[in-house]
């Protein structure tokens, strides 16, 4: 289990982030939303143990970050920035085994290429293998990149929570790709059981997806827990200051959220059914 | 654009490094036939025989001379020269995330020739060992410092959070550069007549000088930092994505950035001391590597030691015998065939500058 409490960070004297805090349990999608500059990428950076905080502590499985060894912590969580670049032509099969660098010489290299062709197998890209990276599409390069962290927690046998950081996986796919990668999100967290903390823009997906929402505002944990009571018009607008209507449409589970124009007040902020 | 790497595969193959070794054994041998006096290949198999297995061919001493004192000597010290600038060469691209970042380019080469330099005068003029085994050291120590000192200047000028800015790299190296042309210029003027032809000896570049001794000093400082290298391949890998990724997944950063850091410069420092300026073969050799067999560091930095010496045994046959019996420095060869290969290269990656 991850587990970060009051998390404060300060940046040349200012708080960024203060008393922001989030739990992600093994087999969990927890979804961290909240306007540009509430500090998700500094919380999730803190999480990763990029940024040291300077208030409270993170830890992973009851462990301190910082007394984890750096290759015992690359093996239960790995990180996905959100647009990472490489200054030279790979093949993208070479790409996902270097996520493997963790085991290295501790398994054959025939089985980390196994490995290799099932993570981009699980996203997608099958048939990739001898592809060069650099000449992928944004979003395909983005599931490639996926495929890499994948592969960097993959286990085998033995058994252990093991976790997903996610810096807006979505951000170049298209409207299908989207759903898409979510639902591979998912199933990882329901089979085969990583938690996964991933940030999202997409209110929706949000919603559809995920099991829990932390929602930031300011540096500030504004409010957390299941999709419904969280992504409410008024938890939306307190944390973007946006006016939103959540509406359930007959024959699904789960309500949708649509947003308002501000300057047009044609709608109550509460949950309206459509008849 | 759809673009598959199979094509390099059979070229891949061809140029393995298997096939690259022999090829570089069969250059050395093509090249102590060739000279300013070409030789027969019985004669040379003869000298070999003799000096190798202690055969007693009764062969001209002239000739032993030739083949065992001047020719084999100068043929092994442009394989570790060239092999070692192209290991660092890949290397130091893999930690700036950058074709362009040529030690020449950068600077490192110069500060590596300014300590050099000085490291030359005060070796002649107060210590009084130029030439010997001591001399050498002494250069060699020099050059390492000011390659060290160069290298870790650029980098901390040119990277914030893990990310190299490619202008600043380069602009970092023309500033090193010029300051580096200063002080050796400097010197120049306030030293006599035979440091002079010294210095001047060193800046231009040359392997004219090898002899056993260099070579003594020169291997051990040559293999044992490229091993290391070598042995870093995964984590220079991973720091093609950023210092970041290569944190988050496991890589301690700090420790190989030193060690990179640490064994270039060394290798820098050390085939400068022995054979001056010899600029773009560490950017030449990486990029040919890299087209043909991928970025990743194991085969890359093999692969670009092995083409490196290859390379240079044909380049510096070249610049003995072009214009025989007067000899070529093969820092201006190496420039002549080097620099538009560089704005060729400048050219293909204009945008992403």
């Amino acid at each position: 289990m991850i587990e970060a409490n009051h998390i404060g960070v300060r940046k040349s004297g200012r708080w960024i982030l203060r008393k922001a805090g989030v739990q992600v349990r093994a087999g969990e999608l927890v979804a961290l939303i909240g306007a540009n500059g509430a500090g998700k990428s500094t919380l999730l950076k803190a999480v990763a143990g990029e940024v040291t905080p300077d208030e409270g502590a993170v830890s992973i499985n009851s462990k301190i970050l910082a007394d984890w060894p750096a290759a015992g912590l690359a093996k239960v969580r790995a990180v996905l920035s959100q647009s990472v670049q490489l200054p030279f032509s790979m093949p993208v099969i070479d790409l996902v085994e270097m996520g493997r660098y963790p085991y290295q010489g501790q398994e054959p290299g025939g089985r980390t290429r196994e490995i290799a062709r099932l993570c981009l197998k699980q996203v997608g890209l099958s048939g990739y293998d001898d592809r060069d990276i650099r000449t992928l599409s944004g979003g395909e390069q983005q599931r490639a990149q996926l495929a890499r962290v994948l592969a960097q927690v993959h286990r085998e046998s033995e058994s252990g929570e093991r976790f997903l950081l996610l810096d807006e996986p979505t951000a170049s796919q298209d409207i299908a790709q989207k759903q898409q990668l979510l639902s591979l999100l998912r199933k990882l967290a329901d089979e085969a059981g990583l938690g996964i903390l991933t940030i999202l823009h997409d209110l929706n997906l949000a919603m559809q997806y995920a099991d829990r929402v932390v929602l930031l505002r300011g540096g500030h944990l504004l409010k957390s827990g299941p999709p419904e009571t969280v992504l409410t018009p008024e938890g939306i607008a307190q944390g973007f200051g946006l006016k939103a209507r959540v509406v359930r449409t007959p024959g699904e589970a789960l309500p949708h959220i649509l947003t308002c124009p501000t300057a047009v007040d044609l709608f109550q902020n509460e949950e309206t059914a459509i008849p | 654009m759809i673009q598959s790497l199979p094509k390099y595969r059979s070229l891949s193959r061809l140029l393995s490094p298997p096939v690259l070794t022999l090829l570089l054994a069969i250059s050395a041998l093509c090249a102590l036939l060739i000279g300013a006096y070409s030789l027969p290949v019985q004669q040379v198999g003869l000298v070999l025989g003799e000096r190798l297995l202690g055969l007693e061919a009764g062969l001209p001493q002239t000739l032993t001379y030739l083949v065992w004192d001047i020719r084999l000597p100068r043929i092994l010290l442009s394989v570790f020269v060239g092999g070692g600038l192209a290991i660092a060469g890949a290397a130091v691209q893999g930690l700036f995330r950058n074709p362009l970042a040529d030690p020449a380019l950068i600077g490192v080469t110069s500060g590596a020739m300014v300590f050099a330099v000085a490291g030359i005068l005060f070796s002649a003029s107060v210590l009084g060992v130029i030439g010997s085994w001591l001399g050498y050291a002494t250069v060699t120590v020099m050059a390492f410092t000011g390659s060290l000192l160069t290298t870790f200047l650029v980098y901390w000028l040119a990277s914030s959070k893990g990310y190299t800015s490619v202008v600043t790299m380069l602009l970092a190296g023309v500033a090193i550069t010029a300051l580096g042309g200063a002080l050796t210029g400097l010197m120049t003027y306030f030293s006599d007549e035979d440091e002079l032809r010294d210095i001047t000896f060193w800046t231009l570049g040359s392997l004219g000088g090898a002899n056993w001794q260099m070579l003594a000093l020169l291997v051990p400082l040559v293999l044992l930092p490229a091993f290391i290298l070598w042995r870093q391949s995964s984590q220079l890998d991973l720091l093609l994505l950023g210092e970041r990724e290569a944190a988050y997944t496991g890589v301690n950063t700090q420790r190989t950035k030193w060690i990179v850091i640490g064994c270039a410069a060394l290798i820098v420092g050390a085939c400068v001391a022995v054979s001056g300026v010899i600029a773009f073969v560490a950017l030449v050799v990486p990029h040919l590597v890299r087209l043909i067999q991928g970025p990743r560091h194991r085969s890359l930095l093999l692969g670009s030691a092995l083409l490196g010496g290859l390379l240079m045994v044909w380049a510096d046959t070249a610049a003995r015998t072009l214009i025989a019996p007067a000899e070529l420095p093969i820092g201006i060869l190496t420039a002549l065939l080097g620099a538009p290969f560089f704005i060729w290269l400048l050219l293909k990656t204009k945008r992403s500058l």
